[in-house]
């Protein structure tokens, strides 16, 4: 893109739309994180009692205590985490639309007044300059 | 069977009979067909003296070559000797080589041009776009295919984008765009702009180029003009502006320069004519209004159905050839 201009150059060109596309989707109500809330409500109310997942989960609250936390603490840190990351990103995919919104009103709107004005000062500049001019 | 056998024949003295894409070759070759309807056709063009090609209905008869496939000096050129020297003479381009030859042939006949740059000579200009005093001129029979209006270009997802004629030629790039497109976009970046240059059309919309589809026949080109809700045409054709009457025929209205043969249609009703920038935005904003789009579609449309859309009427307008 140029940016020495002339008061009869063409306006430049952009390389990129200048107009927002459409909002991004929410994460925090999405279905991911929805469906992640309500296993870990399952979980939370009907543990599983297999002898398999007893075993498993023997094993695991061995490993965890082994580290210093236990299985159920972690996975509700976990949760938590995916929470506040997902609220993040919807805060920011906001404040990303307020702007996208901005730039597209600013290049909509300036963009043609400037155009418009650029055209009547080239007009103007014709009509002083005379025939031969 | 109309009998031609009693009338003196007429003489078409063409450069551009077989120039592809050249309006003047359109023109030369509806005046041809037409005419022969009720004269006998004789058309002379540049090539190896004697020599006679078959070209569709007609016999092309080489004069004689000059220099880069132009006309012959006129010592050198080779008259067809059954013709009488009152035979009457359309010419496509008049120029000087062209006046040059008719200089040296002997008889009275007339000579009417499609197109003159010669100095001297006496020929008659031929009208092809209205007289504003008559509204008379000889009315070339343009084509378009009425089907094309009933699906849309199949690379564009969308109508109702105006369609830019472009005033470029040659090895050029599409982005950036012919500076008039770039003015148009600036200033109207809602709007879809396509841009037809170089076999291809390019969408543009606020500044940005969106995508580009290939125009392979005429009929891509119809689709494009008879989808369109308006069409600007910055180089158009010298003679008839054969692409305006087209869209016209569509009833898609013209902007034009009011200094180009096209001013005519878009005088007629059927547009509104620019001289700058700053003119061509009052002509957009003008258009934007529906009830002003669909007036000028209507009286465009009437007009180019009138005088160009009708092979009856082109036939009769020959008169003033075919009685010269």
């Amino acid at each position: 893109m140029t940016t020495d201009h002339s008061l009869g150059d063409e306006p430049a060109m952009f390389d990129r739309p200048s107009e927002a596309p459409a909002p991004l989707t929410p994460i925090r109500s999405g279905e991911q994180v929805t469906r992640l809330h309500s296993e870990w409500r399952r979980m939370e109310s009907h543990p599983t009692n297999s002898r398999f997942s007893r075993r498993r989960r023997q094993l695991t609250g061995l490993v965890n205590r082994a580290l210093g936390r236990g299985e159920h603490e972690f996975l509700a840190d976990l949760v938590r985490a995916i929470d506040a990351v997902a609220e993040r990103c919807d805060e920011i995919a906001e404040r990303l639309q307020n702007q996208q919104r901005v730039t597209e009103q600013v290049a909509t709107t300036l963009g043609t007044e400037v155009t418009q004005l650029r055209a009547a000062l080239l007009d103007v500049a014709r009509r002083v300059a005379g025939p031969h001019g | 069977m109309v009998d031609r056998s009693h009338h003196p024949a007429i003489l078409f003295l063409t450069r551009h009979w077989a120039a592809e894409g050249s309006e003047l070759a359109f023109v030369i070759r509806s005046m041809a067909g037409a005419v022969s309807r009720s004269r006998h056709v004789v058309i002379l063009t540049p090539g190896p003296a004697g020599r006679t090609d078959h070209d569709g209905a007609f016999d092309l008869v080489r004069v004689g070559e000059g220099v880069c496939g132009g006309w012959p000096v006129p010592s050198e050129t080779v008259w067809p000797s059954k013709v009488p020297g009152n035979t009457s003479i359309v010419v496509d381009e008049l120029d000087d080589a062209a006046q040059g030859l008719l200089d040296s042939r002997e008889g009275d006949g007339r000579v009417f041009s499609v197109y003159s740059s010669a100095t001297g000579g006496n020929s008659v200009p031929l009208q092809f776009v209205p007289s504003p005093a008559t509204g008379d001129c000889i009315n070339i029979f343009v084509p378009v295919n009425p089907l094309a209006a009933a699906h849309r270009h199949n690379g564009l997802g969308f109508t109702g984008y105006v369609l830019v004629l472009s005033d470029r030629a040659g090895n050029i790039t599409v982005n950036p765009p012919a500076p008039t497109v770039a003015w148009l976009t600036a200033r109207f970046p809602t709007l879809d702009i396509v841009v037809v240059e170089n076999g291809a059309a390019a969408a543009w919309r606020g500044r940005v180029l969106r995508g580009i589809i290939g125009i392979d026949t005429r009929t891509d080109l119809w689709r494009l003009l008879a989808h369109a809700r308006v069409t600007i045409d910055l180089a158009p054709g010298p003679i008839i502006a054969r692409e305006c009457i087209e869209s016209l025929l569509y009833g898609t209205p013209i902007v034009v320069p009011a200094d180009s043969s096209a001013a005519a249609h878009a005088r007629a009703g059927g547009g509104l004519t620019f001289t700058d920038i700053p003119g061509l935005f009052e002509c957009m904003e003008e258009v934007g209004d529906p009830d002003v789009l669909s007036g000028l579609s209507t009286v465009g449309r009437q007009h180019a159905e009138s005088h160009y859309g009708d092979p009856t009427r082109s036939i009769a307008s020959m008169a003033p050839v075919v009685s010269g």
